[in-house]
């Protein structure tokens, strides 16, 4: 065998070897992102679109998905989960209302620095309304990603058996009352109106209480504020729904009867409008109308998804914003924009003519929610750790004045009691 | 008890309900293949169609394919599976044979803690198992979807009962013979067992090939995802579903179950005529 001198030598050799490999291994910095998103079905093809892109352009970072979760709350839950594990991924996508309880629980990173570094975000495209929703208590936390908006979607062939003219549907009250109309005058399967309350975070309730001028949550975020008027008018809004024959069809089952062509008019998020078009085909003559609001100051939440970045390492950070910028850029908002039908956030997708072309003038029903923006407000996330509980019992609450087993009156009393118990106390000062 | 005699209308209502109640039982799998070759614009329609009215459906299983790592998602199903029955075998053989033949002080008391563990449902366990799993570094692996479940109390229940109407003569005779404990659990009541095992292998590989909770919670990397994981990418409550692909992977998820549950199924009843001894 080798003498102890040559074994040495040899071991001095393979010490500069290896040595050498790991000076080469830093000076190439590949760095690998983890990236974790949620609702693969509509999702998935878009970020491994706008991933192989970003790759190409930036052959250094390596952007690698986790699997799937298959809601923004299952999301939520999972990334809970993986701070306590310490194996938080490197960015995540999540719906925009739940910004307050990732910053609660000191997820996402605050990319204020990185942001002015580059121009600070108007300079970068975003429009500043949008901007507003990924701000928490001053901060950038999280960077919108995509927007959608109630919307209203009827089926003018429909409509039209039962002699209501689509045009006339700007309040609530003639929407009720044209699809106990499509119920009287056809009957069978169809079913006149359908509004979507099982929508993700109390959405739509929110748009409604929002839509006539009220609020979710007081501005020092510990208490609620729809305890008002406004409120009231939301709470009624949804008791005459039921009064008007409103079926409770359930999400599911709802969207499935509109595409089919049994539901008159349905009231769901913009979000859907692409889908719903490849799904409907010719069966019958789709519209998108406003979401009707009131007179005095109305706002309507967005929806849709924003991005973070959650992680501590700062060669990561830097890598992580080049994503999230190019995600949220022109070419990325392009890819989204078309592959799922939320809006974009970047101005550079919707000016520039090579990135979304056309795109509109070919698809009116999804330029729609491009005329609500400038309604645009928070989609409110409840503060405190009982934030996705609380959801939970608004949910309770409207599903019993959508089924007719509580009043307005009845309710609104109970609804806050209950909120009011999930909420956090507040400190003087914080 | 007499067996039931029936004249021959008998015999031609008693197929009649048999054959309606199976077709009522088989509805939804016919649906779901129906609504797997249909394209997007004819899944909601107002007329009913079994067949589709062009073959433009078949793209729903190159879309299951190209969209997701269905072979792998398969691959991994097998593992898991596979790894799960083997070693739940090699766990609850020995704890059954102990329970059924040996005798000891507290044998009694520890078949009832047993019985008590059957009623304990695994969606109660899986945070003590999350926790151990992190402990030990396994999670996000195979062997966090592997390793919680190779006790399986309902396997140990099973294989004692089985074990139980093995006479005990053949165990003395065999003893007589010379052989020591392990050989007789090995080559004599194993293969005597076969129909047991063959119906827990049944339970155990389709209830895990069909889990979604504990790999939902315990895996992070796409690469490790077990089949039910793999229809998960094509199911959205929120968005919309796309039902032909969805009903595309479904049917490619459940067709090595059947597969595998007919062919297990012949060697369940071989087993049950061979075995003379009785």
């Amino acid at each position: 065998m080798l003498s102890v001198s040559k074994k040495s030598f040899a071991g001095k050799m393979l010490g500069v070897a290896l040595a050498s490999l790991s000076v080469a291994g830093v000076a190439r910095a590949e760095v690998k992102l983890q990236v974790a998103y949620s609702n693969a079905s509509v999702f998935k093809a878009v970020q491994e679109d706008i991933a192989a892109k970003f790759m190409a352009q930036q052959p250094n970072i390596k952007i690698e998905f986790r699997n799937p979760a298959t809601s923004y709350e299952e999301l939520a839950q999972q990334l809970m989960r993986d701070k306590i594990t310490n194996s938080l991924p490197d960015v995540a996508f999540n719906g925009i209302n739940q910004l307050g309880l990732f910053v609660d629980q000191k997820l996402p990173v605050a990319l204020d620095t990185y942001a002015q570094a580059d121009g600070g975000m108007e300079k970068l495209g975003y429009q500043p309304a949008l901007t507003a929703l990924g701000k928490k208590n001053g901060k950038q936390y999280g960077v919108p990603f995509g927007v959608s908006m109630p919307l209203v979607y009827v089926n003018t062939d429909l409509l039209a058996k039962a002699g209501q003219d689509a045009g006339a549907l700007t309040s609530w009250p003639a929407i009720v009352a044209a699809g106990q109309a499509v119920d009287q005058k056809i009957g069978g399967t169809a079913n006149g109106f359908y509004f979507d309350w099982e929508q993700t975070g109390n959405w739509l309730f929110q748009s409604l209480v929002t839509s006539n001028g009220g609020k979710m949550l007081a501005d020092n975020q510990c208490d609620i504020a729809f305890d008002d008027a406004h409120g009231m008018a939301a709470l009624k809004t949804l008791e005459s729904f039921h009064a008007g024959g409103m079926k409770n069809l359930g999400q599911a089952a709802g969207r499935q009867a509109f595409v089919a062509g049994n539901v008159g008019i349905w009231v769901s998020s913009s979000g859907f409008a692409s889908t719903a078009e490849k799904m409907i085909g010719d069966k019958f003559k789709l519209k998108t109308l406003a979401f009707p609001v009131g007179e005095q100051n109305p706002h309507l939440p967005g929806g849709g998804a924003m991005v973070m970045v959650l992680s501590t390492d700062n060669a990561r950070q830097k890598a992580a914003w080049e994503y999230v910028k190019f995600a949220t850029g022109g070419v990325g908002q392009a890819i989204m924009a078309q592959g799922t039908g939320y809006m974009p956030v970047n101005e550079a997708a919707v000016n520039t003519p090579e990135l979304m072309g056309n795109y509109y003038k070919q698809f009116p029903n999804q330029a729609m929610a491009l005329k609500q923006l400038p309604l645009l407000t928070e989609w409110v996330s409840y503060p405190g750790s009982n934030s996705l509980k609380m959801i939970e019992v608004i949910k309770g609450y409207t599903e019993g004045l959508i089924n007719g087993s509580k009043t307005a009156e009845q309710t609104m009393p109970a609804l806050v009691k209950d909120v009011r118990a999930l909420l956090p106390q507040c400190s003087s000062g914080k | 008890m007499k067996p039931l005699l029936l004249g021959k209308t008998g015999k031609v209502v008693r197929h009649v309900v048999l054959v309606a109640t199976a077709l009522f039982a088989l509805l939804p799998f016919v649906w779901m293949l129906s609504l797997s070759v249909k394209p997007a614009g004819e899944i909601f329609q107002a007329d009913f169609h079994l067949l589709p009215s062009s073959l433009a459906g078949l793209d729903n299983y190159r879309t299951v394919f190209a969209n997701a790592p269905m072979l792998r998602f398969l691959l991994n199903g097998v593992l898991v599976c596979g790894s799960i029955f083997v070693l739940q075998l090699l766990v609850c053989i020995p704890c059954a044979y102990a329970l059924a033949k040996l005798r000891f002080r507290g044998r009694d008391t520890l078949f009832s803690v047993v019985l008590i563990a059957l009623l304990i449902p695994p969606q109660v366990l899986s945070v003590p198992h999350f926790i151990l799993l992190y402990y030990t570094h396994l999670l996000d692996s195979y062997g966090a979807l592997i390793l919680p479940w190779i006790f399986s109390a309902f396997g140990v229940f099973l294989l004692r009962q089985f074990f139980r109407t093995i006479p005990d003569e053949l165990i003395q005779a065999a003893q007589l013979d010379g052989l020591s404990e392990s050989t007789i659990i090995w080559r004599i009541m194993i293969p005597m067992s076969a129909p047991a095992i063959a119906a827990f292998g049944i339970f155990s590989v389709v209830s895990h090939w069909n889990d979604l909770f504990w790999p939902l919670i315990a895996l992070r990397h796409v690469e490790l995802a077990t089949p039910a994981l793999g229809i998960l990418l094509f199911r959205d409550d929120e968005f919309g579903q796309q039902f032909g692909p969805l009903m595309a992977a479904t049917v490619v998820i459940v067709t090595p179950l059947i597969v595998v549950f007919l062919s297990a199924q012949r060697r369940f009843i071989d087993g049950l005529t061979i075995h003379t001894m009785k």
